[in-house]
Order: structure tokens, then C-alpha cells, then sequence
């Protein structure tokens, strides 16, 4: 479905992403975590080809910057930015008309608002919406076009308790019917049991990845993982290790900076 | 190509429906509008046949192609330019989110962009109605001023498209930047040097420069040349090569979209990191910072005065102190421009009957009105610090505005130094020429307050266009005033005309305590934002 080989960004003499390989199958649920800085919003938007970048990404065999990679992707970026004079009816409206979607997005757009209790806000403007509600309008245009790959950035925040759990079950459905999804977050609770796989960031590299069968076999929680990988101490991380971490990590003496930096 | 022009449409919509809602700026519309309209009833005045003559004669219509002719040529240079700068800033952060992701071709994005751009372009166009009397005078049918809006329009639509075009082949190569840059120089020198060549050949100013501005050559210029061939088509009557401008100015865009849309290219990055105002993510903030010491690291550190700041009058040394780290070159754009000009207007009228201090004070104003919207005041604004910090809000306003208007009168102290001494003009004349020009600067900082207030920023176009309306009419008694008591006392010496100068300046003063009040209410209310 997503493959990622030798992904690395520049910012300057800044490495925000560092030599990435990534695969996520079919139909699962991958979780991106790590500490602020980590390079995950900057990955998700290499994924979407909104930065230049060296490396090759594909989505199902497509080029992730063809036309046709962005019919078949949703993204829900970090902080949502609305066209201040577009109504939320007219956002999801304009959405439709982009993917060329049928007849039948009307249907899905009336269903979504009600879910997000943006149903009787149709005909406010994009300028006049809470960070909050923009959040939900966001996420609602992103769902609208049904994409089978759909990247959230962030999801959770700015969002009210109701909308987390409406969202919560929209990954659970989404997991359900065969969706991918790349959820990118330091909240580890984001997805509660549903990911599939995890890939952990920190200083631009993916440092471990593991699948949750294993962890489940092994009876560690993400939370025992996520803190045994980014972990102050090397030999800590060294030892604690137990799953794929990334090959590198024994021998590359950058990691040796990295974790004192933290 | 549907969900663009949903797009635009909507937004359209949506702004006019919003006026409702928002009395400011729907009496704002309604007085720009009104003003337009006044433009269409000023009856054409009558002229003596020697000067009516002259109006219809060619000579005449040289001087027209001419001046549309230089404009264009400006206007070509700045697309051009536009097109090399090494982000497109033509995207707002929506974009980003909705037509980035979307499956859109670049390309067509680019496209949308530049294309969306004429808007801003053609709105900003609204002053040549204000023309359409000088045109009258000049006995043009109402088809030769149709063909000169035609071919603006023309213009400003193919610089969009070549600035689109230019960046299309230049993001990636510093070379092509380059090459681009070398085109945009050639051109205004190459017309320039044709010019002087003329000159000399004709061993005549006058003659040399109308042959010049007849020159069929100058019609090989993309863009401005062509539109001069479409305008001389109207203006001077048939020819073949007006009809062949017409033909290229219509073929070429179509050709230069067709190739920008079959291209490959890859701005996003560029077009985001041009309109994210403010670093996000740690990686964003970390590039702005490096960018930000790079940009600082040239520049030496001083003592800027900071600490001088006590209670309201600190927000005064605070844009000092940013001001002087940022820029500490007096020496500037506006400074240059108004040195060279009116020193060359001194050089070249020294011995004339038409040498006086109000001509150059009058062009001054001018030159100084296009480039004094940079209040201080807007800016302290737009900053919610200003809001929460203790005082006195008449004080605050004052003392946000105070940097700006000194900069501003900097600007002409050069200048007017240079014209005086060589003109051999009064050396009192400095001081009152710029505290005239000061009081003229309260004003324009009074139109951006009474704008920001209503629209809750001076960015967009039509804020813009606003402003722009409300600093001239809110300049026109004061300035006039001056004018006419300067022009009396020069040709009549009546020294009530001291009076009318003085009055002038009140005026002035009254409308910069209008702007005062304006921004005390606001900051008083918080900001609309």
C-alpha cells in the first residue's frame, strides 16, 4: 500500500527526516509516534507531496505526487486552515467537486456534520469557526472523498470530548471497512487498541517499529515501548530493545547524540 | 477546472453577502463605488482651438502610446521579476490545504493562482476610470479608450501568465534565475539606448524622442510592446504590424498555459513556506531561526535606544529598536528616488520660470503618497501585546505612530537640502516643507487606522483600494489648501496666503486627530481578528 524507501529531508543543515523506510500493508492501521520535533508532521507531508524531498514514495505503485495518488489520499493536517469566506456546506461541496465524486456526497457530507455536530453550523463561514470546529470541518473534507489511504496529523487536538470519541469510532469503521490510515501523534492513546503497527521518531529517523501482536506477546503496552525506545540512556535502549528496532541504532554513533539530547 | 471557478464564485458571493452584516465596510463599498461614479459626470471641460487642436493632433497620441507605453514596460519588469523570486507568494494557507491535497494538477494550480491574481490586478487597475476625463480632453472615441482599458487588461493578464512561466522554468536552476534577470535588465536598457540613439540621430530632444516612440522596433518587446501596437492600432489608425500584436498578444499566453500545464513542477514546498507567517512545527521554527540569524548576523548589534522606554512611550522605542536591528541603513528606496527626481527636476529647471519650491514639494507629496503606507500604528495592531499593555490608549496610538511619520519625513530631508541649496531657494523653506509633509503623513496614517478598523487588516485587495480612496480624499483639502496658498503667495506674493497654508496644515492635524480617536476606540474595543 505505502512505501517509503530512503525518505530524508533537509531543512538547511537540519535533517528533519533521516534515511526513512517505511511499508504499511493494505488495510491496517499504523501509528507514527515521537517526542515534539520528532520529523512525523514533516514525513506525512513528504507522503502527501507537499515537500520536496530524496527518496521515493508510493502509494499502491503510484507516484505519491501523481494526480492519481491524490484521488486515492485524505490528509487531516496538524493545524486546519479554512477558506474564511467558503461555508462548511460549501467547503465539502468544493471537496466533491474536486475528487469529481457522484451524486452520493451529499449524503455522506450530511451524515459526517452530524456526526461532528457541525449540522446546524452548515452556513457559517470558514473565518468565523473555532480552531475546534475548523478541526472537525478538516476531518470531515478529508473523509468526504472515502480515500483508502488517509494520513492524520495531530488529530486529537483542539477537539472537544465528544468529537474525540466520534473520532475514535471513525478509526475503529474506517479500520473496519479496509481503510489504511497513518495516524501521527504523541498522544499514545489516539487509537486505544486499534493500530496494527507502530514506527517510533525521534531526531528525524525511525528509531523502532514493531507490530502489535508482538508487543501483545511480549505483554508490553505502546506506552512501555515508546518510553524503552526513547529512553535517556543508550545502553538503556540497548538492552531494552526487544522488537524491530532499527539496525542502525547499535552501531550509528548519532544515536549517541541524539538520546543525550533528549 | 469546475471546483476552481465553484471556488471563486463562492468567495465572491460570500463577500458581498457579508456586507450585510457588517455596516463599516458596506458604507466603505458604497463610497468607493460612489466615487467611481462621480468620475463619469465630470463634464469635459472647454479648451481654446489652439490647445484643442493640439489635443487631436498626433503629437498628441505619441504622448499617450508613450506613457502607456512606459507603464507597461514597469509593470513587465515587476511580473518578470516576480516570476524569479524563489517562492510563490500568490497561495494562502487554505490553498495549501484544499488544492495541495487535492488531485489537481500543479500546474493547474499554478495556473488558478496566477489567473486569481488578475483580480487583485485589475482592481488595483480601477484608477485608470479616474483617467477617463484626461482621456476625453484628448478627443479619443469612446473605442480608443476601450482598446486602451482592453490592452491594460491584456497586459496584466499575459504578466501573470509570464510570471507564471518564468517561475515554472527557474525554481530549480539559479542559472535560468539568472538569465531571467539578465531579459528583465535588457529590456528597459536596450529601449533606453534605441532612445538616445534616436536622439542623436535627430540632433533633437523632442524630434529624437517622438521618433523613437514611432519606432516599429519597439514593438518586438513581449508584452509592452505588443500592447503599443495594439494601442497605436486604435490611436494612429490601421497597420499591419498593430494587427500582427494583436494576433501574438492573443496566441502567446495560450501557448505559454498550454506548455505550463504539460510541466512537472514541484513549488508546494516553496509556495508554503512563503505564506506560513508563523513557524508551527519545531522544524518550521527552525528554519525561520536559522534564516532570521543569517539574515541578523550581517547586521551589527547597537544600543537602540531600548532602554530609554518608560511606561506608554515604550512601544515607540520597541519599533525603534526592531526597526534599527532589522534596518539600519538610513539611507533607503523612498530616500534615493526622491533624490534623484527632484534632484534632477532642480538640474534641469534651474533656470526656468517654473522653479519653484511648491513644484517639487507637490511631486514629493506625490511620490511620498505611494510610498507612506507603512504605518507603525498598523503594525503595533496587528501585535495583541499592544492591546494588553497598560496606559493611556490616546498615548499608546500617538506613540505607535510617531516612528513611522519621522522615518517618512526622513525620506525628504536629502532631497529638499538639495534642491534648496541648489536652487538657491529660502533655507527656511526645509523645516516647512517637512512639517507640511509631516501633517500630510498623520493623515495617511489616519486613513490606514479608520481602514483597519473597519476591515480588521489593510492586506487585501479591496482594503487596499479602500485605503488608497480614503488617503486621497482625506489629502485632497489639506494638500489642496497648501497648494493654493503656496501658488498665490509665489505668483502674487498675497501674504494671506500664509493663512491658507496655515489651514492647511490645521486641516491636516484634524484629520490626524480623527485617526487618533479612531485607534484609541479600537484598541479601547480589542481587536476584531
Amino acid at each position: 500500500m505505502l512505501k517509503i524507501s530512503q525518505v530524508t529531508k533537509n531543512y538547511g543543515n537540519l535533517k528533519a527526516n533521516d534515511n526513512i523506510n517505511i511499508e504499511i500493508p493494505e488495510k491496517s492501521v499504523a501509528l507514527l509516534v515521537g517526542p515534539n520535533g520528532a520529523g512525523k508532521s514533516t514525513l506525512l507531508k513528504c507522503i502527501m507531496g507537499l515537500l520536496r524531498y530524496s527518496g521515493e514514495i508510493e502509494i499502491n505503485g503510484l507516484r505519491n505526487k501523481s494526480v492519481e495518488a491524490k484521488r486515492i489520499m485524505g490528509y487531516v493536517p496538524e493545524i486546519p486552515h479554512m477558506y474564511p469566506l467558503l461555508t462548511i456546506d460549501e467547503h465539502l461541496e468544493f471537496t466533491a467537486r474536486a475528487y469529481k465524486l457522484d451524486e452520493t456526497w451529499r449524503e455522506r457530507a450530511d451524515n459526517l456534520l452530524k456526526r461532528f455536530e457541525l449540522d446546524d453550523k452548515k452556513n457559517k463561514l470558514g473565518g468565523t469557526l473555532s480552531k475546534g470546529m475548523q478541526q472537525k470541518l478538516s476531518i470531515c473534507v478529508a473523509l468526504l472523498p472515502e480515500p483508502d489511504f488517509i494520513l492524520f496529523d495531530e488529530p486529537l487536538i483542539g477537539l472537544d470530548p465528544y468529537a474525540i470519541k466520534q473520532l475514535k469510532n471513525i478509526f475503529r469503521e474506517l479500520a473496519e471497512s479496509g481503510h489504511s490510515l497513518l495516524i501521527s501523534t504523541h498522544i499514545l492513546d489516539t487509537v486505544d487498541e486499534l493500530w496494527d503497527q507502530v514506527f517510533i521518531m525521534d531526531h528525524g529517523k525511525v528509531v523502532a517499529n514493531g507490530e502489535k501482536s508482538e508487543l501483545d506477546r511480549l505483554g508490553k503496552t505502546l506506552e512501555d515501548f515508546f518510553f524503552d525506545v526513547t529512553d535517556n540512556s543508550l545502553t538503556d535502549v540497548k538492552s531494552k530493545l526487544t522488537l524491530n528496532s532499527d539496525p542502525d541504532l547499535n552501531s550509528n554513533p548519532d544515536i549517541d547524540i541524539a538520546t543525550e539530547q533528549d | 477546472m469546475q471546483a476552481f471557478v465553484y471556488l471563486k464564485v463562492r468567495t465572491i458571493i460570500n463577500w458581498f453577502k457579508q456586507l450585510k452584516e457588517k455596516p463599516s465596510r458596506l458604507i466603505s463599498v458604497l463610497f468607493y463605488a460612489g466615487l467611481l461614479g462621480v468620475v463619469f459626470f465630470i463634464p469635459n471641460s472647454d479648451s481654446s482651438p489652439a490647445e484643442s487642436e493640439l489635443m487631436q493632433s498626433d503629437f498628441s497620441r505619441y504622448i499617450i502610446s508613450a506613457v502607456f507605453f512606459g507603464i507597461w514596460l514597469i509593470l513587465n519588469a515587476f511580473a518578470w521579476h516576480s516570476g524569479t523570486k524563489s517562492g510563490v507568494s500568490i497561495f494562502t494557507l487554505p490553498d495549501t490545504q484544499f488544492l495541495f491535497t487535492a488531485p489537481f494538477k500543479p500546474a493547474s494550480i499554478l495556473l488558478y493562482g496566477m489567473i486569481s491574481q488578475l483580480k487583485t490586478s485589475l482592481l488595483s487597475s480601477i484608477f485608470l476610470l479616474y483617467q477617463i476625463p484626461t482621456l476625453n480632453k484628448f478627443y479619443l472615441s469612446s473605442g480608443q479608450i476601450t482598446t486602451i482599458f482592453a490592452a491594460w487588461i491584456m497586459t496584466i493578464f499575459f504578466n501573470h501568465i509570464i510570471s507564471a512561466f518564468v517561475y515554472a522554468i527557474s525554481y530549480k536552476s539559479e542559472k535560468r534565475v539568472k538569465i531571467v534577470e539578465i531579459v528583465i535588465y535588457a529590456i528597459p536598457i536596450l529601449s533606453l539606448l534605441l532612445g538616445f540613439f534616436f536622439v542623436l540621430k535627430e540632433s533633437d530632444v523632442l524630434n529624437g524622442l517622438t521618433q523613437f516612440i514611432q519606432s516599429k522596433i519597439l514593438y518586438l518587446i513581449p508584452g509592452a510592446g505588443w500592447a503599443k501596437g495594439i494601442l497605436d492600432l486604435a490611436l494612429l489608425g490601421f497597420n499591419w504590424l498593430g494587427i500582427v500584436c494583436l494576433a501574438v498578444f492573443i496566441f502567446v499566453p495560450i501557448v505559454l498555459m498550454r506548455i505550463i500545464y504539460r510541466m512537472d513542477i514541484d513549488y508546494y514546498e516553496d509556495a508554503m513556506s512563503m505564506i506560513q507567517a508563523t513557524p508551527n512545527s519545531p522544524e518550521q521554527q527552525a528554519i525561520v531561526q536559522e534564516a532570521q540569524r543569517k539574515a541578523y548576523a550581517k547586521f551589527k548589534v547597537r544600543k537602540t535606544g531600548i532602554n530609554k522606554g518608560f511606561g506608554e512611550n515604550t512601544i515607540f522605542y520597541k519599533q525603534l529598536c526592531e526597526y534599527r536591528r532589522t534596518r539600519p541603513r538610513i539611507v533607503g528606496f523612498t530616500m534615493l528616488t526622491l533624490f534623484l527626481v527632484l534632484g534632477v527636476m532642480a538640474v534641469i529647471l534651474i533656470n526656468s520660470e517654473t522653479n519653484n519650491p511648491l513644484l517639487y514639494w507637490g511631486i514629493s507629496i506625490v511620490i511620498l503618497f505611494f510610498s507612506a503606507f507603512n504605518s507603525t500604528t498598523i503594525k503595533a495592531f496587528a501585535d495583541d501585546q499592544f492591546f494588553t499593555l497598560p496606559g493611556n490608549s490616546t498615548l499608546k496610538i500617538i506613540y505607535s505612530g510617531v516612528l513611522g511619520i519621522i522615518l517618512a519625513m526622513l525620506d525628504l530631508i536629502p532631497a529638499y537640502l538639495f534642491v534648496i541649496i541648489y536652487s538657491g531657494f529660502n533655507l527656511l523653506l526645509l523645516p516647512i516643507g517637512i512639517i507640511l509633509s509631516g501633517s500630510i503623513f498623520m493623515v495617511i496614517n489616519s486613513a490606514q487606522i479608520l481602514t483597519y478598523r473597519i476591515f480588521g487588516e489593510v492586506k487585501s485587495t479591496f482594503s487596499v483600494m479602500v485605503l488608497l480612496t480614503f488617503s486621497f480624499v482625506f489629502c485632497l483639502p489639506g494638500v489642496g489648501m497648501i497648494l493654493a496658498g503656496g501658488y498665490f503667495l509665489v505668483s502674487f506674493g498675497a501674504y494671506w496666503a500664509y493663512l491658507l497654508i496655515a489651514g492647511g496644515f490645521f486641516v491636516n492635524c484634524l484629520l490626524g486627530l480623527v485617526g487618533i480617536f479612531t485607534g484609541k476606540k479600537y484598541l479601547e474595543e480589542g481587536p476584531t481578528r
